[in-house]
């Protein structure tokens, strides 16, 4: 078996007394979707935290693609190829939808780029052909010169992701893709997400609370409960094993 | 067009080179004195553009940029002093000292600390300046250096004697042409652009690969050199470098000077600047009322119109266009 892309071991974290995460395994083969799923409170957006950077675990490692990135600051890990949204789309609101773009590309350009690129005061002009490329694959083209601001939630939610792919990660990571979207509106971003996924360029992290898009998706699944780890694996593994149906699944898939 | 794909170049150019045009044709009918404050003008804009550029760029608040003035006027005034060395080094050095100290702050502070702590931080820096300045007796304590002279510019070639007053009025519009043509390529480049986006969304941008304390340090150190530059010229002008010039009012200037003209504008600092010195040249004789009619402007600016200056032009350039667009 080879090594998988993301490894984590034992990791534990808390704040204060409260234990969230109580020794969480994971692992992530390279070209999985994996989706991480859980009752609220069951320590996935800490989970998110620690395995994006944003979080150093209190114990436990975490590796990627052979590196230990346990305690490296997420802009490292966007550098060895994590890449990821909030959950909340974060995008910069006063620059243009085009301009966010161009800032990821040159952020990503930069780690190889000429000094003469560098110094350059307008963007080059491969970054801002990529950069319409982008926006037109993301049907943002109609909104380019808006401020991020202004852009819908929808929209602000695919720009994010956009920004987030110009770094061309290895994983991506999405903390609840689709957390209140319209159904419309999640529908095509859960299409968006399969259309990128099927290219084969990067693999998938993500937690979610709806169980179409879960299942839409995974090509695995962890099942999370009150900071452990109850289930993984396929999602017809998952979905038929007794203990999460007790404990999440049964009433969850029946009640949405 | 977006307004990124063609950064203005050509109107930075026009509105500098105008400037120019008239702080150089300024000696023509203008008296020494008015010349003389000019050019202090010059170099408040500079260190104004700087403060703004970490204000409204960055987004970090100093309240200790005083500090940098210190540095470079005081390692420019040792160095005219004690090395006899000519005036293109000797603004070079101030320049990397008071990089250096840019650095050592900007490591401290800005890894630890951000918003009011960071000003208070760097307050407390340009204030432990002032005092350790004050005290120094190879400094000269509170009296400073005195009669400190004008070193000839040296083109290889040939030698420009600066001693003349007029002379180096003019050396100090070209330095400080090239020190504002560094601000206005530092906010407009990548580095600006990146700058921004770390401005308004500081772990967005780290998750993009981008190294935010790297990026801050290294634009607190920019800020901090050519601020250290331009107080490098304040010696060689007045012929006195004093521990006043670090003292924590002269680091309220540039803040005053940017909310005045308009912080949102690259050019707002200057027309601060500018306006402030037109304003204390025409009250000069009222003894005691300069402060009572800066302090009252300031007041007024910031309660009725916090765009500044230029904010209100862009209303009012916005209205007029609507009008004539009907």
């Amino acid at each position: 078996m080879t090594e998988p892309l993301l490894d984590a071991a034992g990791i534990e974290k808390g704040y204060g007394r409260i234990s969230v995460l109580k020794g969480v395994d994971l692992a992530i083969a390279a070209g999985d979707a994996h989706v991480v799923i859980g009752p609220n409170g069951a320590g996935k957006t800490t989970l998110f935290k620690v395995l994006s950077g944003e979080l150093i675990p209190d114990k436990g490692v975490v590796r990627f693609a052979g590196h230990d990135v346990t305690a490296m600051p997420g802009w490292r890990r966007t550098r060895l190829g994590i890449g990821r949204t909030f959950q909340v789309a974060r995008t910069f609101k006063d620059l243009t939808t085009f301009e966010n773009v161009v800032v990821a590309l040159e952020a990503k350009r930069r780690q190889t780029a000429s000094v003469f690129e560098l110094l350059r005061l307008r963007p080059s002009d491969t970054v801002r052909k990529a950069a319409r490329a982008m926006l037109d694959e993301f049907s943002l083209d109609t909104v380019a010169d808006w401020p991020a601001g202004l852009l819908s939630h929808g929209d602000k939610k695919s720009l994010e992701l956009a920004m987030a792919l110009a770094a061309r990660p290895r994983l991506l990571m999405l903390d609840e893709p689709t957390a209140g979207m319209a159904p419309a509106d999640r529908r095509r971003s859960i299409d968006l997400i399969s259309r990128l996924l099927a290219k084969g360029e990067f693999s998938l992290l993500l937690t979610e609370h709806d169980m179409e898009v879960v299942f839409g998706l995974a090509t695995s699944i962890t099942v999370l409960n009150y900071g452990e780890v109850i289930a993984t694996g396929s999602p017809e593994a998952v979905r038929s094993n007794p203990r999460v149906k007790e404990v999440y699944l049964g009433h969850d898939v029946s009640a949405s | 067009m977006n307004r990124l794909g063609s950064p203005r170049l050509s109107q930075f150019v026009a509105i500098l080179a105008g400037a120019l045009l008239i702080g150089a044709t300024l000696p023509l009918y203008a008296n020494a004195g008015i010349v003389f404050l000019a050019g202090l003008v010059a170099i408040d804009i500079v260190i104004a553009l700087a403060f703004n550029f970490l204000f409204a760029t960055v987004g970090v608040l100093s309240f200790g940029q005083a500090g940098f003035i210190l540095v470079g006027a005081y390692a420019a005034g040792v160095a005219i002093k004690f090395s006899g060395v000519s005036i293109l080094p000797t603004l070079i050095l101030a320049g990397v000292a008071s990089a250096f100290v840019a650095m050592v702050i900007g490591l401290v502070a800005l890894r630890r600390v951000s918003g009011v702590y960071f000003a208070v931080l760097t307050l407390a820096f340009a204030s432990l300046g002032f005092v350790a300045v004050s005290k120094s007796e190879f400094l000269g304590r509170e009296d400073g250096l005195t009669g400190i002279t004008r070193p000839d510019l040296e083109l290889g070639i040939a030698a420009i004697s600066l001693t003349e007053s007029v002379h180096f009025y003019y050396f100090v519009l070209a330095v400080c042409a090239v020190l504002i043509a560094v601000m206005w390529y530092s906010t407009s480049s990548q580095f600006g652009r990146t700058l921004k986006a770390i401005k308004q969304d500081a772990d967005r941008s780290a998750f993009l690969g981008i190294n935010v304390q790297g990026f801050r340090v290294a634009a607190f150190v920019l800020a901090g050199a050519v601020t250290g530059m331009a107080g490098a010229l304040l010696g060689p002008l007045t012929q006195i470098v004093t521990p006043d010039l670090g003292y924590w009012t002269q680091s309220t200037k540039p803040i005053l000077y940017a909310m005045l003209g308009g912080s949102g504008f690259f050019w707002g600092p200057a027309v601060g600047a500018v306006l402030f010195a037109v304003l204390s040249y025409a009250t000069r004789t009222l003894v005691g009322m300069t402060e009572v009619i800066t302090g009252g402007l300031l007041l007024v600016v910031v309660l009725a119109i916090p765009g500044g200056v230029l904010g209100v032009f862009q209303s009012i350039a916005r209205l007029v266009r609507r009008r004539s667009a009907r």
